[in-house]
């Protein structure tokens, strides 16, 4: 399915990512985090990801990030899933300090 | 990382980072030895001589190693199923060690890389720092037998995470930041194997940080650490139990023996020649067939290795004329609805090894480091004379690592209570008072899960006295059998056999060895005291924004009182922990109990029960704790990151883990207790009076800064839920 799509996405000529990345995951987390979910921690900056695709359909990605408010820089590292919604991407589970 | 390149007695220069015995204690092994090793360590049949754990020991002050978690046949033990004439080396879980290589994830074939199932010994002075390539490479297992899998959040265990805790240090339990990406002794992280799938979000109950495949450690161990014995093992909650009892753990020493010991004849240190590791570990291995478990009626393979543990695997004493060296035989428990293991061996040994052989040589005899692999299971040891069958007398030199010093005015049977009861204390025959220390002599040494103890061994007389062996005269090491309260049942094994000639004269020792040193229990609250100094590190730490309000120090006068029992007594196995807060009156602080007035809660990582800052200046805080035992079974009490001594206690027994004793319920409700309860009290009850325990209560020095947990060790309870959350953040003064 994921290949279909992004086949499309080339054909014709749309920026399609085929796999989240790191700017991908802290747009949809800004997104979902301004509207008030209580689904994920607060102030947090993505820094590394590494996704891999799940027979669900969706994305599990290897998240590490920081607290924005945390002068310490403490890195926390997650598992964040990750799927499609309305030609964006969506996070399926909470991005949390751990 | 010191290479060890130095000739052994044999003369043969060592080119790897270990070393191993024989005979002899030390012994440099060839490095061709080494390499048959590699895959399967040493092969060794019952009654074979007791080998040395292998060595890494640190250099320049750094150990730096790769440590990977694998799976692979336990070559010492042969494992015969039933109509079977196969023989199985059942498949244990053990760390792979070998020299941090430049890059990769895994050890190079060759001799500088073993994985023994009996463990490896990481050698480190104080002042060092230990860095550590951890790789998990463990097998997923099935779902159906892993006992926490359907706990809350908990539905990645059997994918097998592990992780890594230095068990006694006191080191920092550092997570790690953007400037330091490595972490301390940090045992919330849990590193997952990419190969059995990536582990799927969950909403609950979740462990820490999930990290795929490898993480760096870096422990910095204090330059003022006091010299002992300490050890490592996994610690993901859940499946702690399956992860030791399947093999993995090993020994940490900081320092040598012969910093806190010396002969009574001459004022030398211990030699390390005449010190003796022993770690000991046991493990279940199934006949085939289905068996129970909490999901239900399983399939097993022959040889299979039951993680889970079951006490009653073995009859807990033998039948007449059965010898058990070094396992016991399973038993069917159809009977009475449990499993039949008929077929099925609990393997119990030393070193990895089954019963072997202990020479005692020299003359003064050695000094014993026993450090327990064990899960849940307690041990009960007696060296029993093979001519007499009497208990054996040998002088106790240290607790969990730490020498043990009882002032001159001190009975000697006050160590069985500053300690909870874990030795029988015998007279010490002709052995003086020297310096401040009186000399402590015991017959039988009980360790609960995580506990070390270390011994003086040489041979001596039915009245304890020291005298030239007789010819041919020799010991057994047993496990006696031991029962917890009203909880489980361990059963008896003969676990080596000792044997000594000790021919020529002594040259340190007349009647004992003498305890202590500036680097012993005593010496951690001396100037310059790792428990009196200011934390160095903790001068430039960053607080959490939160420490001001969420981390109170303790008021003067106030302890905290932690509760063992259930979170819920109609449930069985809902292991908890409850809170609260006591005034110098004994009142309740009102607000403190957590998780409610009365309640006791489950583990779960992302609650901190207790925070406190250390003392302006950074100093060492001491706070005192009561701990109330619910449970008409036993637990044991450990505070990872510091160690703590009984309050009012004359002396200096500072420990790492503590067995609590039994409730005992009144008359009233003991019915209930016993049939509605599961067999624990409610707070409530206790606050009535209905239900007697003893409170214990401890002197705590808290040094060290980070996020670490408090639990009972018996690890079936500490995966059930019998654990807590605790946070120590710099001072902001």
């Amino acid at each position: 399915m994921w290949q279909e799509l992004f086949l499309a996405c080339s054909l014709i000529n749309l920026s399609c990512a085929s796999v989240p990345d790191v700017s991908i995951i802290q747009t949809a987390y800004e997104v979902e985090a301004s509207s008030g979910s209580t689904l994920h921690d607060k102030g947090l900056k993505v820094l590394k990801a590494k996704c891999h695709h799940d027979p669900g359909k969706q994305f599990l990605c290897e998240v590490m990030f920081v607290s924005s408010s945390d002068p310490s820089e403490r890195l926390y590292f997650d598992i964040v899933a990750v799927t499609r919604k309305n030609g964006g991407w969506e996070l399926k589970s909470g991005l949390c300090k751990r | 990382m010191r290479m060890i390149p130095a000739a052994g007695k044999d003369g043969k220069t060592m080119t790897t980072g270990f070393r191993a015995s024989r005979s002899g204690i030390y012994r440099w092994i060839a490095a061709a030895h080494v390499a048959a090793g590699l895959a399967f360590g040493p092969t060794a049949a019952i009654g074979e001589h007791l080998i040395e754990p292998p060595v890494f020991a640190s250099h320049n002050g750094v150990l730096d190693i790769m440590m990977v978690a694998i799976a692979q046949p336990i070559p010492t033990i042969s494992f015969r199923p039933p109509s079977s004439s196969t023989i199985i080396h059942p498949t244990g879980w053990v760390y792979q060690i070998c020299p941090r290589p430049p890059s990769g994830l895994s050890c190079p074939a060759g001799s500088t890389t073993v994985s023994p199932y009996g463990g490896t010994r990481l050698s480190l002075q104080p002042g060092d720092t230990l860095k550590i390539r951890f790789v998990n490479r463990l097998p997923k297992m099935d779902p159906n037998k892993v006992a926490h899998v359907t706990d809350p959040g908990e539905a990645n265990l059997y994918l097998n995470p592990t992780n890594l805790h230095t068990h006694g240090l006191l080191t920092p339990a550092r997570a790690p930041t953007v400037s330091d990406p490595t972490f301390g002794d940090f045992t919330f992280v849990t590193v997952f194997n990419s190969a059995n799938g990536i582990p799927v979000p969950q909403t609950t109950h979740q462990h820490g940080p999930i990290v795929m495949d490898t993480i760096d450690y870096k422990i910095t161990i204090p330059a003022n650490h006091p010299s002992g014995l300490f050890w490592f093992h996994p610690h993901v909650h859940g499946i702690a139990l399956n992860q030791v009892v399947q093999g993995l753990s090993g020994i940490i020493t900081i320092g040598s023996a012969g910093d806190n010991v010396r002969g009574d004849a001459v004022n030398t240190p211990w030699p390390d020649a005449s010190v003796r590791h022993l770690m000991l570990k046991e493990i279940q291995v199934l006949p085939g067939g289905v068996i129970s478990f909490d999901s239900g009626p399983q399939p097993t393979a022959p040889g299979e290795v039951l993680n889970q543990e079951d006490p009653d695997f073995c009859a807990q004493f033998p039948a007449t004329g059965e010898v058990r060296q070094g396992s016991c035989a399973g038993q069917d428990n159809s009977a009475d609805d449990g499993n039949n293991y008929t077929g099925g061996k609990w393997y119990m040994t030393v070193n990895g090894q089954q019963f072997p052989t202990v020479p005692i040589t020299a003359p003064d005899g050695e000094i014993w480091r026993v450090a327990t692999g064990a899960g849940s299971l307690s041990w009960d040891l007696q060296l029993v004379d093979d001519a007499t069958h009497q208990p054996m007398t040998v002088q106790l030199i240290a607790i969990d690592g730490v020498a043990v010093h009882l002032p001159q005015d001190s009975p000697p049977s006050s160590i069985v209570w500053i300690a909870g009861g874990r030795f029988k204390v015998v007279a010490c025959p002709d052995a003086p008072v020297i310096g401040s220390t009186l000399p402590v002599c015991v017959n039988e040494i009980v360790m609960m899960p995580s506990s070390r103890t270390e011994l003086w061994v040489t041979y001596r007389n039915s009245q304890g006295r020291i005298v030239p062996p007789p010819r041919g005269a020799s010991g057994t090491l047993k496990m006696v059998g031991l029962t917890m309260g009203s909880g489980d049942s361990w059963p008896a094994v003969d676990l080596a056999k000792v044997e000594f000639n000790q021919a020529g004269g002594r040259r340190y020792t007349s009647h004992q060895v003498v305890v202590g040193s500036a680097r012993d229990a005593m010496g951690t609250h001396q100037p310059g005291g790792i428990f009196t100094t200011p934390v160095a590190y903790a001068a430039t730490a960053v607080a959490p924004a939160t420490a001001n309000t969420a981390c109170p120090p303790l008021p003067r006068g106030h302890r905290r009182r932690i509760f063992f029992g259930f979170s819920d007594v109609t449930t069985d196995g809902t292991f908890a922990l409850g809170y609260e807060e006591v005034d110098q009156h004994s009142n309740v602080v009102p607000g403190s109990q957590k998780p409610a007035p009365d309640q006791l809660q489950q583990f779960d990582p992302s609650v901190t029960t207790v925070c406190l800052p250390l003392g302006p200046g950074q100093t060492p805080v001491q706070e005192t704790w009561e701990l109330i035992q619910l449970s008409t079974e036993n637990h044991n009490f450990h505070l990872h990151q510091t160690r703590f001594v009984m309050t009012g206690a004359n002396g200096g027994v500072i420990q790492d883990n503590f067995p609590l004793g039994v409730a005992v319920p009144g008359r009233k409700i003991a019915d209930k207790v016993a049939n509605d309860q599961n067999g624990v009290c409610t707070i409530a009850q206790w606050r009535r009076g209905e239900c007697k325990s003893h409170p214990e209560v401890f002197d705590i020095q808290f040094s060290q800064l980070g996020e670490f947990v408090y639990h009972c060790h018996i690890l079936e309870h500490e995966d059930g839920g019998m654990m807590a959350r605790i946070q120590v953040v710099p001072s902001p003064h």
